[in-house]
Parts: C-alpha cells; sequence; structure tokens
C-alpha cells in the first residue's frame, strides 16, 4: 500500500486550499438558498433529554452546543486550545481560584440578560445534582472538584475549587459546564417542564422536540458570537444506517451521522455528497476482568495487548483514519501529554514468552461482544481473535444484546468499551474510567490498584507541570505495563456524510457546533 | 352466547397475563434501564440513582408485585426514558400506525382476494402461474429488504418519492406498498386455494347441473364459502397490524408504535413496552373475536350450531 507523505509546505498548501474551499461552499450555499438556509441532520438516536447536566448521551451532545454556551470553550480549530466564550477573560487567584469576567450584553432565548446570577444557579446543587437534588445527572463527572461560585457583581464571579485544581478553566469548557437560564429553570416549576423547553445562550434556541421524530431549532437572532449561519436545523432521528445513508443519497439529508467506513465510498462515489470526521478525543479499548483467575497474572493481560496488530487493524478497518495512541493518552492533553511514552507495540514473540511466563495452557478466554455497538467492533473482534490465536491465547467470541448482560457478574471476561477525555488530561480521561469512583473499579468492580488510586489522589491537587507529568507517566505505565485494566486499541472515529456544498467542519468531539463559531465560517 | 364470550374473555385475560409476566421477566432479567437509559458512560452514583428513582433497586418480585398493583389501580406506569405517562406516550403513536397499516391492509385485499380468486378460476394457465409466482416472492422476499429496493428504485434513482420519515401523502407510499405487498401474496395464496377446494365440492357442480350461470354460481355460492377460510387469515392479518409494521416502520424511519416497541424494548422502557404488548393483545383479541362472529354471518350453520357439542366440552 502507498504511504501518503506530504511535506510542509504542501501541508500548508492543502490547509489553505481546503480553507478556502470551505469559503466557496459556504458562499455557494448561501447564493443557493439565501443567507438563512434550513440544515437536515439524520441521526442514529434520540437523546433522553436535551439538558447538559442530566445526560452525556451522544445524541444529547449533537444538540446541546446549539442551544447552551460555556463559560470557556476548547476551539477545536487550534488544537483544543481554550478560549473565551461567556466569559471574556479569566484569571487564576491561586492554585484553586478562578475569577471570571463575564459577557455584557448577551441574552437568553427568553430574552432574560446573562449575568453571575445565571452562572452560580448552573453550577448550583440544584442544577447539577437533577430532580430534586438526586444525583441522578452526569455533571459530577467533570465538576465535583468545583465548591462554590461566589458572585462578586453581577459580571464578574469568583469559581472555587476543593483544594488545588489544575484543570478547573478545563472543567468550565468540558460536559455539564453549560450555562442554563435561571429565570427560565424557575419559571419551569419542574425538572419534565425543563427538559422539555430548556433556555440557553447558545446560537440556537429549541423550537420542538417529538420524541424519536426530530427535534427542531430556530436561530437566536441576538446571539452575542456572531448570526446563527442556519435559518432552521431539524435533527431527524434514524436509527438504521441503510435509512440514513438513503436520505443523502436521495438528497433529503444535509448531513448524517455514525457512517462506518464500508460505507464511505458509496457516499464519496456521489460528485455532491463527502465524507467528513476523523479521530474525535476518544479512545477504543478492551476492558479486562482482573479478577478472573484467568487474568490474576498482569502478563497474560499485556500478552493480549502486544499480540495485536494494531497498524494493520486500522489500515484493515478504518482506511488508516483514526490513530493509534502512546498509552491511554491523547496528544491533546497539552502539558499532561507525556509524548516520549512507549507507543503500542505489536510484538507477537513477546506474547508468547509472556504467555508462557504466565504459565497460560490454553485456557478459553471470554470476549463478551456486542453486535457493533461500536463501529467496526464485530469485525474487529473477529480479526483480533484471529491474532490472538496466532499467538497462543484461545480467545471465545460469546455476543450479548446489551451492557448489562457485558456488566453481569462474575464477568470473567474481555469486553470492548470506549473512553472519553471529557476535559484533556489524565484525570478527565483514564481517570474517569480506572479511578477508584470509575467504571471498571466501582461500577463492574473488576480491577483494582491502590498506588495507581493514590497516585490519582495525588494528582488532583498538584498544579505544577513537572510535578504532574511525573505523576501521570506512573500512572500511564501501570496501567499500560505493570497492572493492565485494558487493552488500548485505538482512537476512535467519527465520520459523517454531507453535501460537500454544505459549510460545516466536525471537531474532535462527540458534540457538533452548528453556530457561527464553527471553523467553516470562522474561515471565512 | 354469553358462556361463549365468557369463556373467550377468561382465555384472552389469561394469555395476557402471561404475556405481561414473562415480557417483565424476560426485559428485567436480561437488561438494566439504568445502564441503558443513563448511559454505560454515566457515573455510578448517577445510576445508582436512577435505579433508586425508579424501583429499580428493590428485589424483583416487589417491582413485580408493585407493577400488578399499579395495573390493577389502572396505571400502567411512565416512560423511563420520556417522563410521561406510558399510556400517552403510546397513544401518540397509533395515528401514525394506523396510516400505514390500514391503507395496507386494504391494499392487501384489493390485490390479493381478486388475484387469488382469477388465479382459482383460471387454474393452470399462464395467468395462473404468473400470479402464483408473484405470490411467492410476494411472500419470500423480506419485507425490509423488498423496501429498501423499492428507496433505491423510487427514491434515490427516479427522486419520485421521499425515502423515509413522516409527512405528507408521498412519505406514506412505499411503506404502504411494502406492508401491503406481502399480505396480498399471502391472501392471493389463501383465496386461490380456498376457491380451488370450494370450486370441487358437489354444490358447485349441482348449481352448473341446474343451468345456474357460471357468473352466478361464482358470485352466490363459491365466493361466499371460499370466504370462511380466507376470513381467518384476514383477521390474523388484523391483529396482526401493529406488531407486523415493526420491520417496515424502522426501514422508513416511521415513527409509529413498531419502531416504539424496538427502541423501548432497546431501552428497557419496560412501562411503554407492556402497554404496547397489551395494545397489540387487545387488537388480537378484538380481531378474533370479530372473525367468530363474521363466520356466523357468513355460514348459518356456524351461528345454528350448539357451543358444546361433542364431548361437552368447550
Amino acid at each position: 500500500m502507498a504511504e501518503l507523505q506530504m511535506t510542509r509546505r504542501q501541508t500548508i498548501a492543502g490547509a489553505l486550499a481546503s480553507g478556502l474551499l470551505a469559503a466557496m461552499a459556504s458562499r455557494a450555499w448561501a447564493a443557493q438558498a439565501g443567507t438563512h438556509p434550513r440544515l437536515t441532520i439524520g441521526m442514529s438516536g434520540f437523546p433522553p433529554a436535551v439538558e447538559p447536566a442530566l445526560f452525556n448521551h451522544t445524541a444529547t451532545r449533537r444538540v446541546v452546543p446549539q442551544i447552551f454556551d460555556t463559560l470557556i470553550a476548547f476551539d477545536h480549530g487550534k488544537g483544543m486550545a481554550l478560549k473565551p466564550a461567556l466569559a471574556e477573560r479569566w484569571e487564576r487567584l491561586d492554585g484553586g481560584a478562578l475569577r471570571l469576567s463575564l459577557r455584557k450584553g448577551v441574552t437568553f432565548h427568553d430574552g432574560s440578560p446573562f449575568t453571575a446570577h445565571d452562572v452560580a444557579f448552573s453550577f448550583s446543587p440544584d442544577h447539577l445534582l437533577g430532580p430534586g437534588r438526586s444525583g441522578r445527572s452526569i455533571a459530577m463527572q467533570t465538576l465535583d472538584r468545583v465548591e462554590r461560585v461566589e458572585v462578586v457583581d453581577p459580571y464578574t464571579i469568583v469559581i472555587r475549587a476543593k483544594g488545588n485544581d489544575a484543570l478547573l478553566e478545563q472543567r468550565l469548557a468540558a460536559w455539564a459546564s453549560e450555562i442554563v437560564g435561571k429565570r427560565a429553570f424557575e419559571a419551569a416549576g419542574s425538572w419534565d417542564k425543563w427538559s422539555a423547553a430548556p433556555v440557553g445562550t447558545g446560537p440556537y434556541r429549541l423550537v420542538s422536540q417529538n420524541l424519536d421524530v426530530n427535534i427542531v431549532l430556530a436561530p437566536h437572532d441576538a446571539y452575542w458570537g456572531g448570526k446563527p449561519p442556519f435559518g432552521a436545523i431539524e435533527y431527524r432521528i434514524i436509527p438504521e444506517l441503510a435509512a440514513r445513508v438513503n436520505g443523502l443519497l436521495a438528497g433529503e439529508l444535509d448531513i448524517i451521522t455514525d457512517v462506518p467506513p464500508d460505507q464511505f465510498g458509496d457516499i464519496a462515489a456521489r460528485p455532491e455528497l463527502e465524507i467528513a470526521g476523523g479521530a474525535v478525543q476518544n479512545v477504543r479499548y478492551l476492558a479486562i476482568d482482573q479478577t478472573a483467575p484467568i487474568f490474576k497474572d498482569p502478563r497474560l493481560r499485556r500478552a493480549l495487548s502486544v499480540a495485536i496488530d494494531r497498524k494493520l487493524f486500522v489500515e484493515a478497518l478504518w482506511e488508516n483514519r483514526v490513530p493509534v495512541p502512546n498509552g491511554f493518552q491523547l496528544s491533546s492533553f497539552g502539558s499532561g501529554y507525556i509524548e516520549d511514552f512507549p507507543a503500542l507495540a505489536y510484538d507477537p514473540d513477546l506474547a508468547r514468552q509472556l504467555i508462557k511466563d504466565a504459565g497460560y495452557k490454553g485456557e478459553p478466554i471470554t470476549y463478551r461482544l456486542l453486535n457493533n455497538y461500536y463501529t467496526n467492533q464485530v469485525s474487529g473482534a473477529q480479526a483480533m481473535v484471529e491474532m490472538w490465536r496466532t499467538a497462543g491465547l484461545n480467545v471465545e467470541i460469546q455476543m450479548m444484546e446489551n451492557f448489562s448482560q457485558i456488566q453481569r457478574k462474575p464477568v470473567n471476561a474481555i469486553y470492548d468499551s470506549s473512553s472519553t477525555a471529557i476535559f484533556l488530561d489524565h484525570l478527565g480521561h483514564a481517570w474517569r474510567e480506572f479511578g477508584p469512583n470509575g467504571t471498571l473499579p466501582k461500577q463492574v468492580g473488576i480491577w483494582s490498584n491502590e498506588e495507581y488510586f493514590h497516585l490519582g489522589a495525588r494528582l488532583q491537587d498538584v498544579v505544577d507541570v513537572e510535578e504532574r507529568r511525573k505523576i501521570i507517566r506512573r500512572m500511564l505505565t501501570i496501567i499500560d505495563r505493570d497492572d493492565p485494566p485494558c487493552v488500548v486499541l485505538h482512537a476512535s472515529g467519527q465520520f459523517y456524510g454531507k453535501r460537500r456544498d454544505v459549510p460545516w467542519i466536525p471537531g474532535q468531539m462527540l458534540d457538533l457546533n452548528f453556530g457561527p463559531s464553527n471553523q467553516a465560517f470562522a474561515r471565512s | 352466547m354469553l358462556r361463549f364470550f365468557a369463556v373467550r374473555l377468561l382465555r384472552a385475560l389469561i394469555t395476557i397475563a402471561l404475556v405481561v409476566t414473562f415480557a417483565f421477566i424476560v426485559l428485567r432479567v436480561s437488561g438494566d434501564p439504568a445502564l441503558e437509559i443513563m448511559s454505560v458512560d454515566a457515573p455510578p452514583e448517577a445510576i445508582a440513582a436512577f435505579r433508586k428513582a425508579w424501583g429499580l433497586d428493590a428485589p424483583l418480585w416487589i417491582q413485580y408485585a408493585r407493577y400488578l398493583l399499579a395495573i390493577l389501580h389502572g396505571d400502567l406506569g411512565q416512560s423511563m426514558r420520556d417522563g410521561r405517562e406510558a399510556v400517552v406516550v403510546v397513544a401518540e403513536r397509533i395515528p401514525a400506525t394506523l396510516e400505514l397499516t390500514v391503507p395496507a391492509l386494504l391494499f392487501s385485499l384489493a390485490v390479493g382476494i381478486p388475484a387469488g380468486v382469477y388465479a382459482a378460476l383460471q387454474r393452470n394457465s399462464r395467468t395462473d402461474r404468473a400470479v402464483m409466482v408473484a405470490a411467492i416472492a410476494g411472500f419470500t422476499v423480506p419485507s425490509f429488504v423488498f423496501g429498501l429496493l423499492l428507496v433505491l428504485v423510487f427514491s434515490i434513482r427516479l427522486g419520485w418519492l421521499p425515502s423515509g420519515g413522516i409527512g405528507g401523502l408521498g412519505h406514506c407510499i412505499l411503506p404502504i406498498v411494502t406492508l401491503g405487498v406481502g399480505g396480498a401474496a399471502v391472501l392471493a395464496r389463501f383465496a386461490r386455494g380456498a376457491m380451488l377446494e370450494v370450486l370441487g365440492q358437489p354444490y358447485i357442480r349441482a348449481g352448473s347441473a341446474r343451468g345456474l350461470p357460471w357468473r352466478r354460481v361464482i358470485v352466490s355460492h363459491a365466493l361466499p364459502n371460499a370466504a370462511i377460510p380466507t376470513l381467518t387469515i384476514v383477521g390474523f392479518m388484523v391483529g396482526n397490524l401493529i406488531a407486523g409494521a415493526v420491520l417496515v416502520e424502522n426501514v422508513f424511519s416511521w415513527p409509529g408504535l413498531g419502531r416504539l416497541l424496538v427502541v423501548s424494548v432497546v431501552s428497557r422502557d419496560l412501562a411503554v413496552v407492556q402497554c404496547i404488548l397489551l395494545l397489540i393483545a387487545a387488537v388480537m383479541i378484538g380481531a378474533n373475536v370479530t372473525v367468530d362472529l363474521l363466520y356466523g354471518v357468513l355460514d348459518p350453520r356456524i351461528r345454528t350450531a350448539p357451543l358444546c357439542a361433542g364431548a361437552g366440552r368447550c
């Protein structure tokens, strides 16, 4: 297979050309359908609620950024650097406190002005803990370290963390930190009514949501970030992939989500259509039940990892469009990214040696598998089973219907999972899976490592960059080599089929952004 | 007659109770609504709070007892996915499903029965063989394959009709045809078979021998007698109206009961699933009772026969 190599000059020229094309497409779209054309998106699932604190479903996250803003935002076009949003600027008061100056003249969809009181309410237990402060919300995933919000004046706030927190700014840009309208929330009177008609400051307001049918948005003309580019947005719920692809091919949809690589050819063959997207801030991995007798020895868990030829895997199943990270981390983690951490090796000889040293005698290893919950899941599993067989591991697939069945105890198996970096740091990623309150140790109960837990607890209070890097390196080593809870596969990919003349560039998260801050419009 | 209906009703109630119990146990044992609705990526505390809020943290038998008690009070529960009453969620989907299934049934009747009768009257002719080949093709090709084929031709190639979703008349055509063709094929085969059997009966020969016009023999004697077995199939199809729409609604992204059932089963939204099952059972029972009554109308022997003939069992 020919390898694509580009010089820096070619890369810059390519970037300029694609920017120019995006700008031309933007103008062509506007000229064709007026300045505010309607955008129709074929989406696979209906969000359980369009409320940022309650759910982090992919479907929820695809709608939330249109309706709500955060104080600080990730700039997807600049390596996920932080940029001002509802907060014009911010400054550190100390290791655990941040003063933020809020943007003036911002209005919510109901016309009420945005002030510090809305921020205080958004970060209060009344909002973050969900209905009746029951804790039935996902907000504490990102905001558990926020202690309180102090209102200095209507446009100045101080946010204090529980102890030091190097990630406080990132938390304010992450999931669940969107600002909701206090007045509208109180006027709704109940969570059910609020969820049915949430009010934010985002570029679009909610017009209607019909269970399993569609969600319709209209532009918020007073949006502080510029005029929303689309006159209306309709998310049509189309769970079947074939129906979404047909809708795109028939010209009824402008964008479709969740396109697997085996559909790329059919879509890209049409001159008016293209595939967009790529790797997102998410890692696909295989969870391992450390408590199972067969996996007591970490060498066998490591053998599972080194027996996988990830280069071949990604080439064959993902057309080389997703990278393989070096360890359970992503290159966007800034100072928390350990760039010289060893790459995930493919070493069948080492795998055989580890298997021998672990005293493995060919006992069956169960692989609990869902039917393509993740893209390419089944074909990927079949490929890995063969790779493991070559190395001497006897892995047997056991099909399951849902995660309840996958995680039923005793697990005694390996199974597929994925992890989104909800903020760009080890604490927003691996720690969420493997920390003491994480999925594997707490929810499923199949892994624990006291050293890892201790290091993570320390990391939360450390602000010094070098000290943090030292701790993170050790934590990565534990989960990669010393006591692996998982096998890292590759970065996840999110791909979309779209009309070429629709000016939109997907970001690096599962979130979709159709506002004026999307790169397509920022460029033009 | 009253006893006849009482026995039928009792059987129906026992069937419904068994279906509801079976669905409760299977859905609860095979999946956790908290994980499915909150998502596997939600923090463990949120999942625990969800379970507590919906009473999923109680032992299974207590959940079942609570569920039965609520049903006896006329409360079919709330959708865990939507928060609204399950009855409301289900009721708002009924029109969409009827919008597809009723025209599809009429299509099946209008095409299938005449085709079957005509094929029987032209037995062993080319027309007969052509109708039967079409009928076999109609019910052997799965509806989702046929639906996708129609979309490929009429939506993607020709651009005449929408590929899916709900909207105007144009949106209905492909799903109605997809749903109706299978039914028409089944009816054509049954109508042909029933008609052939009747045409071989002595009273048909007697009618012809008496010098009655062939058309009158067919219309007055053959068709009413052939209608009885065909009616059984029609009754089954009416009873199956909702359940039969599951595949087609998913292929065409049609927001009806079939699609709601699939989504609710996947997310283990038990109250909604049970509500739909009850509705399907009610339609099935209603259709069967109607068919029983129509038998009496079509055949006086059934109307006048003693209910507990023979061994004395009903």
